[in-house]
């Protein structure tokens, strides 16, 4: 141990340290600044940069011995949350912060460049913050408070807002959760203090597919700091394995075992487990875990299973098929058979991962006198999530409380009770301590979970004038190694969603989903996105060979607003969507003709400009009905409650749980709609199985229709009560609201107050019962729950201007539009920010994402180095449009959104980029896009540009 | 993801350092590349030795002719100093493509030499200017060493420090340029560089030409002399331009790997030094360097 003297934020700090502590570990555990994050520890993502005499630095790349007589300054020392600095101020008024795991970082970064260069342009402060990773925001509102704080500030977006005048819904609202995120002061997992615990470290299996025929634990369990080595075997005997078999027809039931004992199916998963004093032990331990392996062939491609070529990659089961299924309306034979031209289309998408900031990790505590179990984790659902792994452990659900701390992005990755977790928690019930697991960004990329290598191929019967008379699909999707959901889960909702907004008279569509010796598949935000991708380039390619402009391809085929209800070919019942009208909302932004004027001027000049249109529905929801006809297991309903405590102070929960999108400030601004208060007087929480009721958690784009709803439905409820009490302390008299918190009385031109407050209500309901309505029971609390309609839909148009450099391969996008239909939005800033964020993980997917494995079934896309996500360099400024048509179905009006924006950009970029390169004769067909992979497909087939044969 | 167990030193003088080193010993510079490779375990060693409490190699003094940049010139100093800029415009450029601000704050150039990676900018510029490392060890004294034959595997022995770069500033008048083509996404390493300088005598034709490349062969490359020498005479224009990159894109000797095809590699050799070759041209004039 070294001693070393420091300075952070004005304070002196004398702390005692290994030579290879890492700074940022100091200044989290040792100095308990946990404001800095580490989101990768290699030094790409710049969350733990902090400032070093005012320079920034990454506390991941420097050692603590190094901080000798050094002075830093952390995110704590900018502000704090009754006080925000000018540049965290900024930050808030921009909706610039979304889950805020990445916001630190980017504090610093920018405070260091701002002092140095005030002022600074827009192009310099991108250039200043590529160092930084968000996977949230898009980083356009990231931007704006960047450019706001500079002195600049941004342009007002315009947007058309559905909310009534004057009630909280509808407004732009900054967010509450903002304060905490933006000081340092919120608390992520890792943040969660837990005295005495031991930390926990996972062997991994370096190969893809191999027999394990022996592991040796002895020289790990004799290591220093090391409280045991448990594998498969152990925690045989302590927990259940996961059975996937639900009764849906086509889908293969499967089991997966806590910790693998026999065999490993990819390179990545977990062999054994270390457990020891910290995690830098418990990596020392690890190293010295001898594990046997015998090893089996890979299995990398989907079609050689199809095949029957390839190895068995679950040995219970005689095929690598694990889900087989169809879909079918109409008669598509006769379709094709009367079509004057039947176009096939091809499409194949890379794996990708979710890569929140924050990566997975949980800490369990163990009760042993109460027999009691918490977990602090940050899922998305967290009464499945304890409904789940009390089954796993043999525990009665009520032994399990899981508490949800601030989130640092999920995207669909924090779902389900992963093998971790339940190790986790296993062992603290066993070693009788409490055990954390913080995963590493490595192993986050390599053995989390992965998403979206499906493929389609596609066959369009048209009409010489571009009418769909039918689509036949084949759709092929590669499970990965193991079933952490059911098989069918996210290409179900690929093959329903397919049609998207056209009329098609009769559809066929064959689903095969198989597994392999990758990383488990799981869906990822819009886990149906591909869907619009192959129908709206199917269309492109309509026009392509008819010789007719996409836009009045669309014209022709496209659902009109008077066409509604409309049941599509493969059964959904669209309502109160505008596709149209959103469509028309696009183009009349944008001059369509006078960009393919500029095309074709371009051309002549060697410029290579495209556009692409993605006409975009997005099923929102999720309620029981649908997936009891989707044949998914799943329940749909949410709960909520609403109180107002004696002091008439207002508390709600509902069994959401965040993960950036800002459900705090959404749902007090909707309690305080329904309950006639204000939205600053209406506390949320959320996350925590104690408190919260028994909802679904947040996914599918539920949490504002499920959610908000419940919430809504909870609020009104007790509005009444309220108005109950006050008639009766009002004499009887009628005609009574509440608004902002005061009992009001309709009079011919409005409302007048009644002298009566909200508050003066709740004394009475709690304090004085006698003076209630006979019948009334004391207190103001409403519970009740609800189960949304099946799915509702959001709608958008997507639009995307490119510029591709022919000889570089590199796309630049020159405009993004967005017309964005997701019903009554609660507030515009928070939709606009799930739009930006959409976008850009969509777009990052068509232009540099992607996991990449060698013939052997390594990954080698093990660090952010080589898993490429997008920067700020790369991201587009969108401009949304709203139109908001409430949905006649939910209450309030609200359609729920989120992951639209990816389905629309995934499909806008892609067109864009084939509209740009079409006089080349070749299209894009598989992603990524990397400019390396556009120019060798280009090879020279655009004038003047090089090929291989000119090498 | 954290280092294995190691000691650690920090000497305070040069003299101790090189007196001190044995075998396993790792020197930590800017840390840059090393703390990752430490926390991934993808390197491990018994003692790290850290250089930047040694004094002087921080010093970078760009004199007459020559800028003697310390080990420890930091990316940031390179890419933001006057006088650096003013002697070796290239570097300063080059600096400024070196990953983000806060890795520049702390990143080195002799850290970057030893870490000789293929497509590093600054090892590519060295090459260029027959930059020349000072390097000591106890065994060996000190000895000079072009970069270029320290960026070959082996260039550097155990127990060798870099303690000086010497980079030969441009001449009077001598144009330059440089191009960098980087990964897509945040990480944006370089896949492929090049850097240029040109010297242009009465009639503007061209007296010297220079160019070097990174990412295209194992170790940076500079246009070979003989070949230089056939390019000279003429005025430059885009078919000139166009000849001297043919043949930095000839002397390629690219790899195929999960970022690029080999041949993508050495098409954009073609086609950032046709725009360097360019620029420089068009810089050099008579008398200083724009
Ligand atoms: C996010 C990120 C982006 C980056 N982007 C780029 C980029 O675009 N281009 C680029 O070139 N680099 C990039 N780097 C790497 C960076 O430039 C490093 O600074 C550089 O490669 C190594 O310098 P260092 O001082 O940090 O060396 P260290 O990491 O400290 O050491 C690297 C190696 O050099 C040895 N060494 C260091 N100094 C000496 C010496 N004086 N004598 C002998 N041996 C020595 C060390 O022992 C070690 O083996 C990036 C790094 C990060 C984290
Ligand atoms: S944690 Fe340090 S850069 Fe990612
Ligand atoms: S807000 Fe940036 S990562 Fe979530």
């Amino acid at each position: 141990m070294i001693e070393v003297s420091f300075t952070v934020n004005g304070r002196p700090y004398r702390i005692a340290v290994e030579p290879r502590t890492l700074l940022s570990d100091a200044l989290r555990e040792q100095c308990g600044l946990t404001g800095t994050h580490a989101g990768c520890e290699h030094g790409v993502c710049g969350m733990c940069t902090v400032l070093d005499g005012g320079q920034p630095v990454r506390s991941c790349l420097m050692l603590a011995v190094q901080a000798e007589g050094r002075v830093f300054t952390t995110v704590e020392g900018l502000g704090a949350p009754d006080e925000l600095s000018p540049l965290q101020d900024a930050f808030r008024a921009e909706h610039g912060v979304q889950c805020g795991f990445c916001t630190p970082g980017i504090l610093l970064t920018l405070r260091a460049y701002l002092d140095q260069h005030p002022g600074a342009s827009e192009a310099e402060l991108r250039e200043a913050l590529s160092g930084n990773l968000c996977r949230c925001t898009g980083y356009q509102n990231i931007v704006a408070a960047a450019l706001r704080a500079a002195g600049r500030c941004g342009v007002p977006e315009p947007g058309e807002c559905s909310g009534e005048r004057g009630s909280p819904l509808g407004a732009a609202a900054v967010r509450r959760e903002d304060a905490r995120l933006l000081t340092g002061t919120a608390r992520f997992t890792d943040d969660v203090p837990v005295p005495g615990a031991v930390h926990v470290h996972f062997v991994r299996s370096p190969h893809a597919h191999a027999r394990i025929t022996g592991i040796d634990t002895s020289a790990a369990r004799a290591a220093d700091g090391v409280t045991g080595v448990f594998t498969g075997a152990d925690l045989a005997r302590w927990t259940s394995p996961a059975r996937m078999a639900p009764p849906i027809e086509g889908l293969v039931p499967m089991e997966t075992e806590t910790l693998p004992s026999g065999k490993v199916r990819f390179a990545g998963d977990p062999v054994a487990v270390v457990v020891a004093a910290d995690r830098y032990r418990a990596e020392d331990a690890g190293a010295l875990v001898r594990v046997e392996y015998e090893p089996l062939p890979p299995v990398l491609d989907a079609e050689e299973s199809l095949a029957g070529d390839a190895a068995l990659v679950d040995d219970s089961l005689d095929s690598n098929v694990v889900f087989r299924g169809g879909l079918s309306s109409g008669d598509a034979a006769a379709a094709f058979a009367r079509a004057d031209r039947v176009v096939r289309t091809r499409f194949s998408h890379q794996r990708m991962t979710h890569a929140p900031m924050e990566t997975r990790g949980c800490a369990a505590v163990w009760d042993a006198g109460r027999g009691e179990l918490t977990v602090h984790t940050g899922t998305q659902v967290p009464h499945p999530f304890r409904t789940q792994l009390a089954a796993r452990l043999r525990l009665r659900e009520d032994q399990v409380r899981v508490i949800v701390p601030d989130v640092g992005g999920a995207f669909g990755q924090k779902l389900v009770v992963y093998r971790e977790d339940v190790v986790v928690a296993a062992l603290a019930m066993r070693l009788g301590r409490p055990v954390r697991w913080r995963e590493d960004r490595g192993e986050n990329l390599m053995a989390a979970a992965s998403a979206r290598e499906d493929s389609a191929e596609v066959e369009a019967a048209v009409t010489a004038d571009g009418r769909i008379l039918a689509l036949r699909a084949r759709l092929l999707s590669d499970f990965g190694a193991y079933s952490f959901f059911p098989a069918n889960y996210m290409l179900r909702v690929v093959a329903m969603m397919l049609p998207g907004v056209y009329r098609v008279p009769a559809y066929s569509c064959e689903m095969t989903v198989v597994l392999s010796t990758k990383v488990p598949a799981a869906p990822m935000r819009a886990p149906m996105a591909v869907c619009t991708w192959v129908t709206e380039s199917t269309v492109d390619a309509v026009a392509r060979e008819l010789g007719l402009d996409p836009v009045e391809v669309r014209e022709r085929n496209m659902l009109r607003e008077e066409e509604l209800p409309y049941v599509t070919a493969s059964g959904e019942t669209y309502e109160d969507v505008t596709p149209y009208r959103a469509f028309g909302a696009v183009l009349d932004r944008y001059d369509y003709a006078g960009f393919r004027r500029r095309q074709r001027e371009g051309r002549a000049a060697g410029v290579y400009r495209g556009v692409g249109l993605a006409c975009v529905v997005e099923p929102t929801t999720y309620g029981s009905a649908f997936y009891r006809s989707a044949g998914i297991p799943g329940s749909g309903h949410e709960s909520a409650w609403v109180r107002i405590d004696p002091s008439g102070s207002v508390a709600a929960s509902t069994g959401i749980a965040a993960a950036g999108q800002g459900h705090e400030t959404t749902l007090a601004q909707v309690v305080a709609a329904g309950l006639g208060v204000r939205p600053e007087d209406v506390a949320v929480r959320l996350g925590d199985t104690e408190v919260a009721p028994y909802g679904m958690g947040t996914r599918g784009a539920r949490s504002g229709t499920a959610g908000g709803g419940t919430a809504l439905l909870a609020a009104r409820r007790l509005k009444e009560k309220v108005l109950a009490i006050a008639r009766e302390m009002l004499g009887g008299e009628d005609g009574l609201d509440v608004r902002d918190g005061e009992v009001v009385a309709a009079k011919e031109d409005g409302w007048v107050g009644t002298g009566l407050s909200v508050a003066d209500i709740a004394r009475t309901a709690y304090l004085d019962p006698l003076s209630l309505p006979e019948g009334l029971e004391p207190g103001l609390a409403v519970q009740l729950a609800y189960d949304p309609p099946p799915m509702t839909y959001s709608n958008a148009v997507h639009l995307c201007e490119v510029t591709v450099d022919p000889v570089t391969g590199q796309v630049r996008i020159e405009r993004y539009l967005v017309a964005e239909d997701a019903g009554t939005v609660i507030n515009p800033a928070v939709v606009e920010g799930q739009v930006h964020g959409a976008v850009m993980l969509g777009a990052g997917g068509v232009l540099c994402e992607g996991i990449v494995y060698d013939e052997a079934g390594r990954n080698l896309a093990g660090s952010f180095r080589d898993y490429a996500l997008p920067s700020v360099r790369e991201a587009p400024a969108v401009e949304v449009v709203h139109c908001g048509t409430p949905s006649s179905r939910t209450p309030g009006g609200m359609k729920g959104m989120s992951e639209g924006g990816v389905m629309g950009s995934i499909a806008a970029v892609t067109a864009a980029v084939n509209d740009a390169i079409a006089p080349s004769g070749v299209t894009v067909s598989r992603l990524p896009v990397t400019p390396p992979r556009l120019s060798d497909l280009l090879d020279g087939r655009l004038p003047g540009v090089p090929g291989h044969q000119d090498e | 993801m954290k280092p294995a167990p190691f000691e650690y030193v920090r000497p305070e003088s040069l003299d101790e350092l090189v007196g001190m080193l044995t075998a396993g010993d790792v020197l930590l510079a800017g840390g840059q590349s090393l703390l990752p490779a430490l926390s991934e375990r993808r390197r491990r060693l018994r003692r790290l030795v850290d250089v930047n409490a040694v004094p002087g190699l921080e010093r970078c003094e760009a004199g007459p002719g020559l800028l003697r940049a310390g080990a420890l010139t930091r990316h940031r100093d390179l890419a933001g100093r006057a006088d650096v800029r003013a002697a070796v415009p290239v570097l300063a450029e080059a600096a400024r493509h070196v990953g983000h601000e806060a890795v520049r704050v702390r990143g080195t150039l002799g850290g970057s030499i030893a870490n000789a990676d293929p497509a590093a900018e600054l090892p590519g510029v060295c090459v260029l200017l027959d930059a020349v490392a000072r390097v000591r060890s106890a065994a060996a004294g000190e000895r000079a060493v072009p970069v270029a034959d320290l960026l070959r595997p082996g260039g550097l022995a155990e127990g060798e420090v870099i303690t000086v770069v010497e980079v030969p500033a441009l001449r009077p008048g001598e144009g330059w340029g440089f191009a960098e083509l980087s990964r897509p996404g945040a990480y944006a390493f370089p896949l492929v560089t090049v850097s240029a300088t040109v010297m242009r005598g009465s009639g503007g034709v061209v007296t010297g030409v220079r160019a070097a490349v990174t990412g295209a062969a194992g170790a940076p490359y500079a246009l070979p002399g003989e070949e230089a020498a056939g390019l000279l005479g003429a005025v430059p224009s885009a078919a000139w331009a166009g000849a001297v990159a043919g043949r930095l894109a000839a002397a390629a000797r690219p790899v195929s790997d999960h970022y690029a095809s080999a041949g993508y590699r050495r098409r954009m050799v073609a086609h950032l030094a046709r725009r360097v070759l360019a620029d420089a041209a068009g810089r050099a004039g008579a008398g200083g360097t724009p």
